[in-house]
């Protein structure tokens, strides 16, 4: 372990885990925070729930908003850059993660949420995310999860279930799904969770919760696709399709980790939360230590 | 905005004084009818919400909270009381998807 | 008073440029020959409590350099061609988006894996069009260990004053070479501030930047809220996405165009030597303008009268300098390391009124002098040449 890397590692079991208090806001509170609430996502799509979710946490938060950045990428989720009111950046597919690691970099203080779809995180997005959680950067990820491709017009996605219907696995997927929050722990996040638009104010407490931590945290939102997911899938309404939210879901103290994975039933809850040395805290101290030495510009 | 509910004056103390819909902003996905817990609402011939039950209304706030597209405002009564969210799951920590809405 | 002479490396001149500009971010990955330059930032970024990171490859480190940037810090990246390739998608975020940067591709032979410790000037067209779309582009050449350090501090001028990326095209042999220079100090140098709005957030407007006067954007995390996007957008409303309206896609595609051409007269630097009388000239860039100088020089120690003519802007291509050469001299000799990529823009502004004769190889070797004076021979036949080297 290097010298400067002096805070401990210290595991802690996820029940643990305070999480704030969210304090539900009216819905004109709500749309305080948004250039316009006319949103181009589609009927029933949760989307516009999650986005409602984020500005609770924020809010309940007491966030600073001339404090608040929110880094997104390319897909329905990135639209939101377009209807919150803070700064917002509306970067390259996959590209979020990065971006958002260069502006916390060049401000530390400032709060970088990034918002993804799943493919924007994990497939095209990948390798950006394992670094960012290798790192331990404090940004939060926020990804919408509807295991689609939604805006370009329903295609599969690193993260729709086997068997499962697309525009490009017209005979069922034969792909394995990917589980994005283990990918994030083994890359090293430090808070891991995920939540369902369906039980809303624990998603809003979770992502609380991830911009509450500091070091690189990773909140997954299971989200509903009804125009493309559900009509390929013989779900199509909104409100089925948020039923299923709740029954795939299982309070992680509960889910039998030998179990089914994913295809069925996935955990919910905070997955994973540990405290280790965050990387623009261990920068700042390289900065200081080298004035410290007196060493010239 | 356009009120799209019944106003009468509940007699029960949990229903609010309204439920606002703002048929502006509503694109009639069908959460908030179908997943109401009480049944308060019926729907339009253009899938609208109606607010037809406003009595067994508990003001639980799922409708509002679930309303992808900020479409319902829940007008409550004075008595903060009613509210239903003050049970945080956080409070207890074996409260999750499984286990009935927040 | 400058600083003493020291022998230093043209990387480590880029380095030191970036820093004496106020840049304080880089983002970068490893590659051969640019690498030294990360090296060096390395160092010194945590020395001038700026920032260094190595990033996971070389398409994360463009897009953590825009971040940077809109977060208010100026930022840089170095790299060569297999990365330079992968930036090009965010080089394209950056024009569109408006974002100020600087991108160093210390050009190796290519393409693909090619030629990695060997120099070329197979780049200088992609620097223009490699991303896609219909955009614009100032690139730079420096052609010796001074020039990387001054034309790393005037990109980062120009990328402030235009809001773009700017492009440094330096090359494996200017980048990997040694000379002793006594580097400007910070009160020589003319340093473009990071700008800031001054108005308050709720008088500030995108819209009311124009061509002839371009205003910074504010800093993300500032009361000012701004919205960044790489899809068409509306200057006029907040910069938000606009794709559903021709013309506000056609008025951005002009205005971002016009934002740097209307300007290209201030922006295309040439260096002309001997050009007064001169009846035939070299046009040479970079590393190869050395040797063509070497050429020109022995031509004229002969009584022949050829000129120079060095752009140190490549983009904006300028053209107004190639349209005096054309209407003085009858031939124009064009040697580069790739073939034929800037004679084509050459005979483009020549029009026919000049003869252009290209010269190139791509075997990661300089164009060496002799062979520019061959081709300078074959324009004074007549002559009688009294050295062959």
């Amino acid at each position: 372990m290097s010298a400067l890397v002096d805070e401990p590692l210290v595991e802690r079991p996820p029940s643990d885990t305070k999480l704030p208090r969210i304090t539900p806001h009216e819905t004109a509170e709500i749309l305080a925070e948004l250039r316009t609430p006319k949103t181009l996502w589609c009927p029933g799509c949760s989307n516009g729930i999650v986005t409602r979710a984020l500005i609770d946490a924020v809010l309940s938060l007491e966030l600073d908003p001339a404090r608040t950045c929110v880094v997104a990428g390319i897909g329905c989720a990135g639209r939101i850059t377009t209807y919150l009111k803070w700064s917002t950046v509306h970067t390259a597919h996959g590209r979020a993660l990065a971006v958002a690691t260069g502006a916390k970099a060049a401000d530390p203080g400032m709060n970088v949420i990034v918002i993804m779809g799943d493919g924007d995180c994990i497939a095209i997005g990948g390798n950006h995310l394992i670094h960012a959680a290798r790192r331990n950067i404090d940004v939060t990820a926020l990804v919408f999860n509807n295991s689609i491709y939604g805006m370009t017009g329903g295609q599969m996605s690193p993260t729709t279930f086997e068997g499962d219907r697309s525009t490009t696995s017209v005979y069922g997927n034969i792909e394995q799904a990917f589980d994005m929050c283990e990918l994030a722990r083994a890359a090293g996040a430090t808070f891991v969770a995920r939540g369902t638009p369906y039980s809303y104010t624990r998603l809003a407490q979770l992502i609380a919760g991830g911009i509450a931590h500091k070091g690189f945290s990773f909140v997954e939102a299971m989200v509903s696709c009804p125009t493309y997911y559900g009509r390929q899938n013989s779900i199509p309404k909104a409100s089925d399709m948020m039923r299923r939210q709740y029954d795939r879901s299982v309070p992680v103290e509960k889910f039998d980790r030998e179990g089914p994975r994913l295809h069925d039933l996935y955990p919910v809850g905070v997955l994973h939360h540990v405290e280790r040395s965050e990387y623009t805290t261990a920068y700042a101290k390289v900065v200081a230590r080298l004035q410290e030495q007196g060493a010239g510009s | 905005m356009t009120d799209a509910g019944t106003e009468q004056k509940s007699t029960r103390s949990r229903a609010p004084e309204a439920i606002l819909i703002d048929l502006d902003l509503c694109k009639c996905c069908g959460i908030c009818s179908e997943l109401c817990p009480q049944d308060v609402f019926d729907v339009d011939d253009l899938a609208h919400p109606v607010v037809a039950r406003l009595d067994d209304c508990t003001t639980c706030g799922l409708c509002e909270r679930r309303c992808p597209d900020f479409a319902i405002t829940i007008r409550r009564t004075p008595k903060a009381e009613t509210r239903v969210d003050h049970a945080q799951p956080a409070d207890d920590q074996a409260a999750g998807g499984a286990g009935g809405e927040d | 008073m400058p600083e003493p002479r020291r022998l230093i490396q043209g990387n480590e001149a880029v380095a030191e440029g970036a820093i004496a500009a106020g840049a304080r971010f880089f983002g970068g990955y490893p590659i051969t020959p640019s690498t030294e330059i990360a090296e060096v930032l390395a160092r010194r970024m945590p020395q001038v409590g700026g920032h260094f990171i190595q990033m996971e490859d070389e398409i994360a480190s463009i897009a953590a350099v825009i971040g940077a940037s809109l977060a208010g810090v100026k930022s840089l990246t170095a790299t060569s061609g297999p990365g330079f390739s992968l930036m090009q998608e965010s080089i394209g975020y950056a024009s569109m988006a408006q974002v100020p940067c600087v991108i160093v591709d210390v050009m190796r032979g290519g393409p693909s894996t090619g030629l990695p410790t060997e120099p070329s000037q197979g780049d200088v067209m992609q620097a223009r069009w490699g991303t896609h779309g219909e955009h614009s582009i100032i690139a730079l050449v420096p052609s010796s260990v001074m020039e990387c350090f001054t034309l790393t501090v005037e990109a980062f001028n120009l990328a402030e004053a235009y809001r773009t990326p700017v492009i440094v095209l330096s090359d494996a042999t200017i980048g990997h070479m040694r000379e002793a220079v006594a580097l400007p100090t910070p009160d020589e140098l003319r340093i473009a501030p990071r700008g800031e709005p001054d108005v308050p957030p709720d008088e500030y407007d995108e819209v009311m930047s124009t061509v002839d006067n371009i205003l910074p954007r504010p800093a993300l995390g500032s009361r000012y809220a701004v919205h960044v996007t790489g899809l068409v957008y509306d200057r006029a409303r907040g910069g938000v996405p606009a794709t559903g309206t021709p013309s506000v896609a056609e008025g951005l595609g002009r205005y971002l165009r016009e934002k740097i051409y209307h300007h290209r007269d201030a922006i295309t630097r040439v260096e002309e030597i001997e050009m007064e009388d001169a009846e035939v000239a070299i046009l040479a860039y970079g590393s190869v303008a050395r040797s063509a100088r070497a050429a020109m020089k022995w031509a004229r120690r002969q009584g022949v009268k050829v000129g120079l003519v060095r752009p140190i802007t490549l983009w904006p291509f300028p053209t107004v300098a190639i349209d005096h050469m054309a209407e003085q001299v009858r031939t124009i000799i064009v040697p580069e390391m790739n073939l034929k990529q800037m004679s084509w823009e050459v005979m483009a502004a020549v029009r026919g009124r000049a003869k252009v004769v290209d010269h190139g190889r791509v075997d990661g070797k300089l164009i060496r002098p002799e062979e520019i004076q061959a081709l300078i021979k074959r324009e004074f036949h007549y002559h009688r040449w009294e050295e062959t080297a």
